[in-house]
């Protein structure tokens, strides 16, 4: 896995514009754009939106905390980055994965008790990359199966 | 007395014949003589000696057929024919062997010969268990077989013959003896000649007496077992030792240091005890300049298995002992060991399982203190880990010692303890509350800032950390900001000296690992009397904010900053550093490892890496390292060196860096040896 930091993708994706949040619907990964601003409330973050010619990518940001959603083009989130001084609630990030993450999680943690700062989820369908310590948390998920054709996952970081 | 009589019978003869009748036959010659002899069956040896009226012999050769006596008689002179000696192996008898000689010869005194009845030689074995037993009467052997419970030897001898049966070859292991040995043969078969087996005394059984030698880095130690046996040592990486006097199974050893080496003090531990059956490797020699302190400012840091509650221990954790003592109850203290030392995160947490049922001393309550917003609720704590879990707990006040050194008051996180409460956010995907989530009874965080989560948390935001908890009905916790001055702080800042940072040094060991490591970890940098100067040859000072220096690995830059840097943290149990990331292709297998977690290279990679200091300034220390297979690692080795892993974004030198360093860690805002923290120095 080549995961960078999404503060590098940020620094080359600075074309940002404000968008206007729709109000909330639902959260997170696999959800739709509604999900970004249901998100971005619960996160208690301000929001930014830049446009790629392959995806969107809504950029939330609370205290020192940045989370970024990639959207496809239809408007349906395929990937979540994160990285700041505390980890964000990723049962509000992932959404319907939540159960799934928190199950693979669990294993992943049985079998590699020595694991605390990091891990590594590789499943069919999502993809969850999590490390960092003291003030410093990253991390990464996506669901494999809607990531848009042609977009290189290492962009991602 | 034979030759007066042979020679008189004949002299009174003659005068009898001269005075009897003599004259009536004048002119006559001497009287005729007729021999005595007879015929012989059966002789077939030699040795038959004949007598006639117990004067006159003669001796028969083997396998003669007659005899005759030289003496001739007259007539009417008696005769008497015996035996004298008997042949070797045969018995002689006469017949007609006695009579008075008439005018013949006498040739019917016949001798009649058969062979000798023979007895045959031996005895019962007793206690005879191997093979190899041989015994002999001259030349006569013969083998005995293990557990034999007789013997015979293969010859019989006729009666009146000696014997004399020795052991011409002992069986394996066992020392045979004959009694009644030696004798003359009778008229039965000897039986009593009985052999009589035991099992030969084993030589005293040794065993050698060693261990381990860590951290010896400088010439002069001799160590010595006994108050006799010496043995001096030469500076290297952890290495083995043994006496070379060997103790005796049951016998007591005592390893004490004879001569220190120059600069360095070895604290012998599991020195002394009795011998079982088996070599003794168990005692271990930890060197280090700083373990002259022990027990001040220094206190002993073990990497091994850990806690006996943990279910499935984890290899490369450095583990501490604790004292904790109430605040408001000072004399009554917890001592709880197998706290793991972390460089990577700050503030003394504990599981409330450590206080209730702790190690040493008896269980402590420690008092929650109170939101500073509400000066009633109870703060709740979600300690996050990068992985997304969490530990939840209160927090509360302690008095913490570590060696001679307290800090009184301090917060700190009780993980897993009663709340009135639950976090809002579910505190992390797993949460950890137990031993075996540990691995330890608490974790020692000794990081290089002044709290644990800083300005980050002093607002409410998108990351669950702190908590405002209240036990009113219903009770419940809600994410609260929590001011900087209120957070869990490092514990080495509430020292009254030596407080500005940390020292945790550990030994160089082998590529293959140990079971255990021991090293040493030391309270201040550069202070008064502390033993702790300022030694590092690289300082890397670190982002106030992340924690983080730059690493530059594999051609790209890790930059320090958000998500990204280099970290030295012995709460990560490898090296992990990204697998593919930068200009250069270098992908590493993890496939040895379910999840891919660790890394697998087959053979060993040695690898290099630069560090900075955050801000690019200064010049970049190269560290060169080695990746082994974790495959090829034993699993009863605790202490590994050479393990990695894959990370994304960040180098974390986790605690195979330590091994053979002793690592600065100074706190943000605090001089440390003439530099100001935060910094990470080796």
């Amino acid at each position: 896995m080549t995961i960078k930091h999404p503060s590098i993708l940020l620094a080359g994706l600075a074309l940002g514009m404000a968008l206007t949040a729709a109000p909330p619907a639902r959260a997170a990964l696999g959800g739709n754009a509604d999900s970004v601003g249901a998100d971005s409330t619960a996160l208690q973050g301000q929001l930014r939106s830049t446009s790629l010619v392959q995806y969107d990518v809504e950029s939330i940001t609370s205290g020192a905390l940045v989370v970024h959603e990639y959207l496809t083009l239809a408007g349906q989130v395929f990937a979540v980055t994160w990285a700041g001084p505390v980890p964000p609630n990723l049962q509000q990030l992932l959404g319907s994965y939540f159960g799934e993450f928190q199950s693979a999680a669990l294993a992943a943690h049985r079998a590699n008790p020595g694991m605390r700062r990091q891990l590594d989820i590789s499943q069919s369908d999502l993809v969850v990359e999590s490390s960092g310590r003291l003030r410093d948390f990253h991390g990464l998920a996506y669901v494999p199966s809607l990531v848009p054709a042609g977009v290189a996952l290492n962009e991602l970081q | 007395m034979k030759h007066a009589y042979r020679w008189t019978a004949p002299l009174a003869l003659s005068v009898l014949s001269a005075c009897g009748g003599g004259s009536s036959h004048p002119g006559s010659t001497a009287p005729k003589a007729y021999t005595i002899g007879g015929s012989i069956t059966g002789l077939t040896a030699a040795g038959l000696v004949l007598l006639d009226n117990g004067g006159d012999t003669t001796t028969v050769a083997a396998n003669a057929t007659s005899y005759t006596f030289p003496t001739a008689l007259g007539t009417g002179i008696g005769y008497a024919v015996t035996i004298h000696t008997q042949p070797t192996g045969e018995t002689c008898t006469i017949t007609n062997g006695s009579g008075t000689v008439g005018s013949a010869n006498v040739t019917n005194a016949d001798v009649s010969c058969t062979a000798s009845p023979t007895y045959t030689i031996g005895g019962s074995v007793s206690g005879l268990t191997a093979s190899g037993l041989v015994l002999a009467d001259g030349s006569d052997t013969a083998s005995v077989a293990a557990n034999a419970t007789s013997y015979k030897l293969s010859t019989g001898l006729p009666s009146g013959t000696t014997y004399d049966v020795v052991v011409s070859a002992q069986p394996t292991g066992e020392t045979c003896t004959v009694a009644n040995a030696t004798d003359t043969v009778g008229s039965a078969n000897v039986t009593n000649a009985n052999v009589s087996c035991t099992a030969n005394t084993p030589p005293p059984v040794t065993y050698t007496i060693g261990g381990t030698i860590e951290g010896l880095t400088a010439a002069g130690l001799v160590l010595q077992d006994n108050g006799g046996d010496n043995y001096g040592a030469t500076a290297g990486t952890a290495f083995s030792f043994t006496f070379a006097t060997a103790v005796a199974g049951g016998g007591a050893y005592a390893v004490t240091v004879k001569t220190q080496p120059t600069g360095e003090t070895c604290i012998v531990s599991d020195g002394s005890g009795s011998v079982a059956s088996a070599n003794v490797t168990s005692v271990i020699v930890s060197c280090s300049q700083y373990a002259a302190n022990l027990g001040s400012n220094v206190v002993a840091v073990t990497v091994g298995n850990g806690p006996a509650a943990a279910t499935s221990p984890v290899f490369n954790i450095p583990y501490v002992t604790v004292k904790v003592c109430e605040p408001s109850s000072p004399t009554t203290c917890a001592i709880i060991n197998n706290v793991e030392v972390d460089t990577g995160s700050v503030g003394l947490r504990l599981l409330a399982s450590a206080l209730t049922a702790p190690d040493g001393g008896s269980p402590v309550s420690l008092t929650t203190i109170n939101d500073p917003g509400t000066h009633a609720n109870t703060i709740g704590e979600c300690w996050r880990f990068g992985g997304g879990s969490g530990a939840w707990g209160p927090v509360a006040t302690a008095n913490v010692s570590l060696g001679s050194e307290t800090a009184s008051g301090v917060e700190v996180q009780v993980i897993n303890d009663v709340m009135d409460g639950a976090p809002t956010g579910g505190c992390g995907t797993v949460q950890f509350g137990n031993v075996s989530d540990f691995d330890a009874n608490g974790v020692l965080g000794v990081g290089v800032m002044q709290q644990d989560c800083g300005t980050g948390c002093t607002t409410v935001s998108a990351g669950d950390y702190y908590y405002t908890c209240t036990s009113s009905s219903p009770s419940s916790c809600t994410q609260v900001g929590m001011p900087v001055v209120n957070q869990v702080p490092n514990p080495v800042m509430g020292f009254a000296q030596d407080n500005n940072g940390i020292i945790l040094q550990l030994p160089a060991i082998p590529d293959a690992g140990l079971p255990t490591a021991n090293g040493y970890l030391v309270f201040g940098i550069g202070t008064a009397g502390g033993g702790n100067a300022l030694t590092a040859t690289t300082v890397l000072t670190a982002d106030p904010n992340y924690t983080t220096f730059t690493t530059l690995y594999n051609g790209a830059t890790l930059t320090a900053g958000n998500g990204t840097g280099g970290i030295i943290d012995s709460g990560s149990n490898a090296l992990f550093f990204p697998n593919d990331n930068g200009p250069t292709t270098n992908v590493i297998d993890t496939s040895c490892i379910p999840g891919g977690a660790f890394y697998c290279p087959e053979p060993p990679i040695s690898l290099t890496a630069q560090n900075e200091n955050y801000d690019g300034s200064g010049t970049p220390s190269t560290v060169n390292f080695t990746i082994d297979s974790i495959a090829d690692l034993s699993s009863d080795n605790y202490a590994l060196d050479d393990v990695g892993g894959p990370t994304t974004g960040s180098f974390d030198w986790g605690l195979p860096f330590f091994y053979g360093r002793a690592v600065f860690v100074a706190i943000d805002g605090k001089s440390a040896g003439g530099t100001t923290g935060p910094y990470y120095a080796y």
